[in-house]
């Protein structure tokens, strides 16, 4: 049997439905996450799909937030505890780090549905 | 005359009842197969449709279609569950779309570009009700592996329809008879 002409056209425009798909969704889901660090006051926004090393100043020093790979983490705080270190690394909208002393309040917000966690069948 | 046309009558009924009974059939064979990826549905309830495009007029194929999704709702016990929608839609989506393109390219496209695309329009409008109905905007991240795997099934049952189609004695018969 051999494949006619608009079976590979056929073929050809399900894969590139596909690629369509996983173009828009799998970019689209970088995109869906910024970092908010709240500090002394104000506030910045960061997109999580580009990466940065920030200083943000605070009552006791300066704390600084890592943007990395789609993650956002505190790597230095000037607090006795760095607890805000040993929280790790944030990406989903919802979860946060935060540094009370050094009143600096890092979060991560989606302006769009959140991912999936589980699926069952 | 009117005894032949009577007898090509019943047995146009006759073969939708077949062709449903088929359907029914291969959903059960279809469910017994393990699925390692939730994804992973081979489709052959679909066979009898892809073969009935050519055999059946329209409508009688929409009731071949309508007997496949209540086969596999019967099968898969999902006949009174939200999951029952996704399947009439998706089946009815691709069910119309396989007779357009059967109509527009005819000979120039084998049933395995037929099943492509019909697989391709069961599973976005499936997609799509997910998107509207259960997950939102994640409902995107399921549609690439779910397209995917649609893809290579059909045409894996495009190429068994096509081959069957051609070759099958039965067949022959039964487009002599109708």
């Amino acid at each position: 049997m051999k494949l006619r002409v608009f079976d590979y056209a056929a073929i050809l425009l399900s894969l590139l439905v596909i690629a369509g798909f996983s173009v828009y969704a799998y970019s689209g889901r970088n995109k869906a996450g910024d970092v908010v660090i709240e500090a002394s006051g104000q506030q910045w926004i960061y997109p999580l799909n580009v990466d940065r090393r920030e200083v943000v100043k605070g009552p006791i020093g300066d704390t600084i937030v890592v943007v990395k790979g789609g993650k956002a983490f505190v790597e230095d705080s000037p607090c006795p505890d760095k607890i805000c270190v040993h929280m790790g690394a944030i990406s989903e909208p919802g979860q946060w780090v935060a540094c009370l002393p050094n009143k600096v309040f890092v979060r991560v917000r989606g302006n769009s549905g959140q991912g999936i966690d589980q699926l069952s069948y | 005359m009117d005894k032949v046309s009577t007898s090509s009558r019943t047995s146009r009924a006759d073969l939708v009842a077949f062709m449903g009974a088929l359907c029914l059939f291969l959903s059960a064979i279809e469910y017994m197969i393990p699925k390692p990826i939730p994804f992973l549905r081979v489709g052959i309830a679909n066979l009898p449709i892809l073969i009935s495009l050519d055999l059946l007029p329209v409508p009688l194929l929409l009731l071949v279609v309508l007997l496949k999704v209540i086969g596999q709702g019967i099968i898969g016990g999902t006949l009174v569950s939200y999951v029952f929608l996704f399947s009439a839609a998706g089946s009815f989506a691709s069910a119309f779309a396989m007779l357009a393109f059967r109509r527009i390219f005819g000979k120039r496209m084998s049933l395995v570009g037929v099943g492509v695309l019909g697989a391709l329009f069961s599973n976005a409008a499936q997609i799509l009700m997910a998107r509207w109905l259960i997950f939102g905007e994640g409902a995107w991240l399921i549609a690439p592996p779910f397209l995917a795997i649609g893809t290579v099934t059909a045409v894996v049952l495009g190429i068994f329809a096509e081959q069957f189609s051609t070759r099958s004695k039965w067949l022959a018969k039964v487009r002599e008879t109708s």
